[in-house]
């Protein structure tokens, strides 16, 4: 069960004099997609360059990372969790130590511990702060260099609300076409995301775009309690 | 055979086009529930998702919610009171008018309402604006005037203004929608808006933070946004008149739109005068009086109008 108690939206209640949000689970699980989205995501592509190192081609990246996901997934609260990225990276590091090392799943010749020790755990500085937003910066770049068509898919609904039927009528093509540009948009994001410079394939970009200069991401961290 | 990612981009996109009916949600839970690394897989398709929401939108409104006048405690008392009475009349009346719109504003009047949402909307003289709520879309309706519209994000409820055949579309966004006479002018002050012309076959057009777009209802093919001023194109959210190169002409155009005492320009020297400045738009005398001194020419004005010669 969580016992957090976030404020979203406007269904707050006031008991003892205090507003207080009722929150669904509904609610929950979306709030920790959007942290994990604004604080977690945007550090990926940097903690699989370390794990690569560190794993030595002797474990599956993936499989640490998509670990690591679900670990943030479960966590009973993210709101004490100031550094992001020092998070995600010591999140990585327990399940290489821990379960992948134990289990002698790979022989784990790790990256130096003083590599591992030297690790940022501490509250992000104003520069790491800035640096965060920079990355988010960057992953919101990646959206714009996607293929126009599987980038209008996907913001069509994401960003406008419209169905999959309004869109394919709006861009005058079959829903299956929505469908599946959505699809791949999304894949290839995931591609991006990770670090994978898969480029030159036949998704490459209309090198007419510019990312918007105008993108200018907050760090979405305006998670408060109402008092 | 598709790899973990595949599977969870799939699921993600279909969890994401609409609810997923009882097989389908058993048939996800039955694979997350098989291996971490799907639940992992998983979240992080959801969270890639999530960037298109991570662009910037307005930041939560902490404007706390007001009492219209008709809505205030005691008011609501008097109301159910006479509410039977006022029932009959307002069936008597709407069979035989048109609605009144949900709210208004007189020649002059300004007027800010939080809707049920907790989105803000600014009216400017002479507007009227319906709103239709339900559970999946936010529907509006600008009958006749201009408003400015911070919406609360939620990207569930699509947050729609229609003005005639011209719809603009957000989730969480600010933007003004105006009705002039050849279609529809938007300006966008944060986030970004789609906005389309019904039966155009055109595709909707994404207007951005800082720009303007013209919806035209009279010609087939629309000119792309232009980057405007926003300060000076929602200066009347201030009470003012932002002025930019526009002509005495237009200018005048512009203050008679708050006052019942119009400025009328008879002499071609101040019609084709170019100003630029901030007037309050309570000021209409007193930016006749500096164009007829720019432009040596004669104001004159009696209870009805003010006129330029």
């Amino acid at each position: 069960m969580c016992r957090t108690v976030v404020a979203l939206g406007r269904r707050t209640v006031q008991v003892q004099g205090r507003w207080v949000a009722l929150v669904s689970a509904q609610d929950l699980r979306e709030e920790r997609i959007r942290w994990i989205t604004s604080q977690i995501l945007p550090h990926e592509a940097e903690v699989r360059a370390w794990l690569r190192r560190s794993l030595r081609g002797q474990g599956d990246v993936d499989d640490v990372v998509q670990e690591a996901y679900c670990r943030l997934s479960e966590l009973p609260d993210h709101r004490h969790i100031l550094n992001g990225r020092a998070y995600f990276f010591a999140t990585v590091r327990s399940i290489v130590v821990h379960t992948v090392r134990r289990a002698r799943l790979v022989p784990f010749e790790a990256a130096d511990q003083a590599e591992i020790d030297g690790m940022p755990d501490e509250a992000p500085s104003p520069e790491q702060a800035v640096g965060a937003r920079l990355q988010l910066r960057r992953a919101l770049d990646l959206i714009a260099a996607l293929p126009p068509a599987y980038r209008h898919a996907l913001e069509m609904r994401r960003l406008h609300g419209f169905s999959q039927k309004e869109t394919a009528s709006y861009l005058g093509v079959t829903e299956k076409v929505v469908e599946n540009n959505a699809l791949r948009g999304l894949r290839l994001l995931m591609k991006r995301m990770a670090g994978d410079d898969d480029r030159h394939d036949d998704s490459k970009p209309d090198s007419a775009r510019t990312p918007d200069p105008k993108i200018d991401p907050r760090d979405e961290t305006a998670i408060h309690a109402l008092h | 055979m598709p790899s973990i990612d595949d599977i969870a981009s799939a699921w993600a996109m279909r969890g994401d086009a609409g609810v997923l009916d009882a097989a389908e949600q058993a048939e996800l839970d039955a694979w997350l529930d098989a291996d971490r690394r799907h639940r992992g897989a998983f979240v992080r398709a959801q969270a890639v998702l999530n960037l298109f929401d991570a662009a910037p939108r307005p930041e939560a409104e902490r404007v706390s919610p007001r009492w219209h006048r008709w809505m205030r405690p005691r008011a609501v008392a008097v109301a159910a009171m006479g509410g039977l009475a006022a029932m009959a009349a307002s069936l008597a009346l709407f069979l035989l008018v048109p609605a009144a719109p949900d709210y208004a504003t007189e020649i002059g009047e300004q007027r800010q309402v939080t809707l049920a949402d907790g989105s803000l909307a600014a009216l400017n003289t002479a507007s009227q604006l319906d709103v239709a709520y339900s559970h999946t879309r936010r529907d509006l309706t600008l009958r006749q005037g201009e408003a400015w519209f911070r919406v609360a994000h939620n990207r569930a409820r699509p947050f729609e203004v229609t003005v005639g055949r011209v719809h603009v579309r957000a989730t969480g966004t600010a933007f003004s929608v105006r009705r002039v006479a050849q279609g529809v002018r938007v300006v966008v002050s944060e986030g970004r808006v789609l906005a389309w012309v019904d039966g155009s076959g055109q595709r909707p057009m994404a207007i951005a933070r800082g720009d303007e777009a013209l919806l035209r209802t009279d010609i087939a093919v629309q000119a792309p946004p232009v980057t405007v001023d926003v300060d000076q194109a929602l200066a009347w959210r201030r009470g003012e008149i932002g002025l930019d190169g526009e002509t005495g002409l237009q200018a005048a155009a512009e203050f008679n739109r708050y006052s019942l005492r119009p400025i009328r320009i008879r002499n071609p020297r101040a019609a084709q005068y170019r100003l630029v400045g901030y007037f309050q738009t309570s000021q209409a005398q007193e930016f006749a009086q500096a164009l007829a001194r720019l432009t040596r020419s004669k104001v004159s004005s009696n209870g009805n109008e003010i006129v330029i010669e």
